[in-house]
């Protein structure tokens, strides 16, 4: 396996380490831009949370009937699918500018933006159904797992060490064969941010085709990738788990916190509070880094496959 | 693409200049993490496991030949902690100095240790570099400096005056193949169209083209083909095709010619 890891690549092309470096460089040359868009598209997921919470403590103060409360919730809904939707949106124009870099031909956010803004149901299609894709794989691999090893495991429910491994396996195939699947659904955003004329069933299909064959050096992208994102979410841990650390000696006598220190517990939900709050803004700051992943990944692969790297002079520009 | 990974030129004493791509932190994290310290972690719980079954034996030795376990238990200890040490510190310098600067995951991730003159990590770099790879993971101080440096060193790195570089690619000038039909084709288009208009860079386009197309996909290749034999007839001035011919054919033809110019084809890979 690890020779296969990372074959000779073509010129245009990328190993693994260099898809995952070439994104980092692409994010930090335009961390401003693409962070101002992230920033957008977190405002997007956070809106509709926002405005159904104003509404809803508007209705309690007037104490409205029950039926405001259904309108309510079916308001939420249908913001709730445009705003993400938008956030959506702007997760692929960092992908799309991204792109833009790597063909050597820079786009402005604002014409990329316009361009998106005429596909924003499009790439909300397209993340909706790879999605859905990835959560009937999900649960039709459950099934099956729970059906074939279960079964092959009561049969030797007797024999422990045997019935163990039986489902150990089963775990890992399960885990194998999902993030295959979730490994040819990765890029379904990228095609349709880039690409003219394309819907959101074609684009998730333009996933799977590129990804053919190349299933483990994309999953080796994403592996790597988690690694070096660690770093920043083990900072978001560290409030919290020094607010455990507090509390620890008092563990084994509960009520003696209350007696001891009665401002432990609450230094310890404000380290949590500044915790959650780190792990959100860790989230922002790394899903830039993520599309621009997604954009090389891409790059890659269409090199490889369609020869997108191969280019003549033309005369006529 | 190297114009998105640092560069970095080495000046030699005889005056020649040797060109490096920094490694990067992409290769670095997947030689470490994926590869070393997994199969570091293993080779380490396997000398442990032997280790124990070691001396378990030679305590039940040394009670069968009626002497103490207390100071036989004392040496075994110290003992497993000096090997301990040895498999911590020499997974990297072993590799690291019999491997001309590379370990398992480096090989994989194509990358090596080298001094800043260039010339290969020795005995004494290496174990610089990996006694203090522990301060490095502390705090993943060697991460931020790696990402955030342009030289992309760690503290081991600076300690031991060294450079982590890509390995350059193996030469690959494996000619592309080309059917029987672009013979006849060539020798044609040496008489009607000008070939001298085609520069290397053209040239090795195609070339790269001829070599690549067995592994594209068959749609992308046949849009990819028609586009760039369109522009190669554009480039070589030549008004109408002799023949009709598929694409792929005509750019093996100009392939063909265009070496039978007598241009000096550059391997570019």
């Amino acid at each position: 396996m690890p020779q296969n890891l990372n074959p000779a690549s073509p010129p245009g092309s990328f190993n693994i380490g260099n898809i995952v470096s070439v994104g980092l460089q692409l994010y930090r040359s335009h961390f401003k831009s693409y962070f101002g868009i992230a920033l957008i598209a977190t405002l997007w997921i956070i809106l509709p949370f926002l405005l159904s919470g104003i509404l809803v403590g508007i209705l309690l103060a007037t104490q409205a009937g029950p039926g405001w409360y259904v309108l309510i919730l079916l308001l939420a809904i249908v913001l709730g699918v445009y705003c993400s939707a938008k956030a959506l949106m702007n997760t692929a124009l960092i992908s799309r500018l991204a792109f833009g870099e790597l063909l050597q031909k820079p786009e402005s956010v604002r014409a990329a933006r316009q361009q998106l803004n005429h596909r924003l149901w499009g790439v909300f299609w397209a993340q909706f159904l790879a999605n859905l894709i990835l959560a009937v794989a999900s649960f039709t691999l459950s099934l099956l797992q729970t059906v074939i090893f279960g079964g092959v495991g009561l049969l030797f429910r007797n024999i422990v060490v045997l019935y163990a491994m039986i489902t150990i396996i089963g775990n890992l195939i399960y885990l194998v064969v999902y993030l295959w699947v979730y490994s040819r659904f990765f890029i379904p955003e990228v095609p349709i941010a880039v690409e003219e004329n394309i819907g959101a069933a074609s684009a998730v299909g333009r996933s799977w085709e590129l990804s053919k064959h190349s299933s483990g050096r994309i999953l080796g992208v994403i592996g790597v990738a988690v690694l070096i994102t660690l770093p920043f979410y083990a900072l978001s841990a560290a409030p919290m788990i020094s607010g455990l650390l507090a509390i620890a000696p008092f563990l084994n006598d509960p009520d003696s916190i209350l007696f001891a220190a009665p401002n432990v517990l609450q230094q310890l939900a404000i380290a949590f509070l500044i915790g959650f709050l780190l792990f959100f803004i860790i989230n922002l700051v790394v899903m830039p880094f993520w599309q621009t992943i997604k954009a090389v990944l891409y790059y890659d692969l269409r090199s490889r496959l369609e020869g997108l790297d191969l280019r003549l002079r033309d005369l006529d520009s | 693409m190297t114009r998105y990974f640092n560069q970095i030129t080495i000046q030699t004493p005889e005056s020649v200049e040797l060109e490096f791509t920094l490694a990067g932190i992409g290769n670095r994290a997947l030689a470490l993490l994926l590869i070393d310290y997994p199969l570091w972690v293993l080779l380490l719980v396997m000398v442990i496991y032997l280790g124990s079954l070691v001396s378990q034996q030679i305590v039940d030795l040394v009670v069968f030949l009626g002497g103490g376990t207390e100071s036989i238990e004392l040496w075994l200890a110290a003992m497993s902690l000096l090997l301990f040490f040895i498999i911590y510190v020499g997974y990297f310098v072993i590799f690291e100095t019999l491997w001309q600067g590379q370990t398992p995951g480096k090989r994989v991730a194509k990358i090596r240790v080298i001094r800043e003159n260039g010339q290969p990590a020795g005995l004494f770099q290496a174990t610089l570099r990996s006694l203090l790879r522990p301060i490095d993971d502390i705090l993943f101080i060697g991460f931020f400096l790696i990402v955030l440096t342009p030289k992309e060193k760690r503290l081991g790195d600076w300690m031991a005056g060294t450079l982590i570089v890509q390995t350059e690619r193996p030469v690959v000038s494996k000619a592309p193949s080309i059917s029987q039909a672009a013979e006849p084709i060539a020798e044609e288009l040496l008489q009607i169209a000008n070939l001298s208009l085609l520069q290397p860079d053209d040239l090795a386009v195609i070339r790269e083209y001829l070599q690549r197309r067995t592994v594209m996909a068959p749609k992308a290749r046949s849009k990819l083909s028609l586009q760039l034999a369109r522009q190669a007839k554009t480039l070589i001035d030549l008004e109408h095709l002799p023949s009709d011919m598929t694409p792929d054919a005509f750019l093996e033809a100009v392939y063909l010619a265009y070496q039978r110019l007598g241009g000096s084809v550059q391997d570019r890979d």
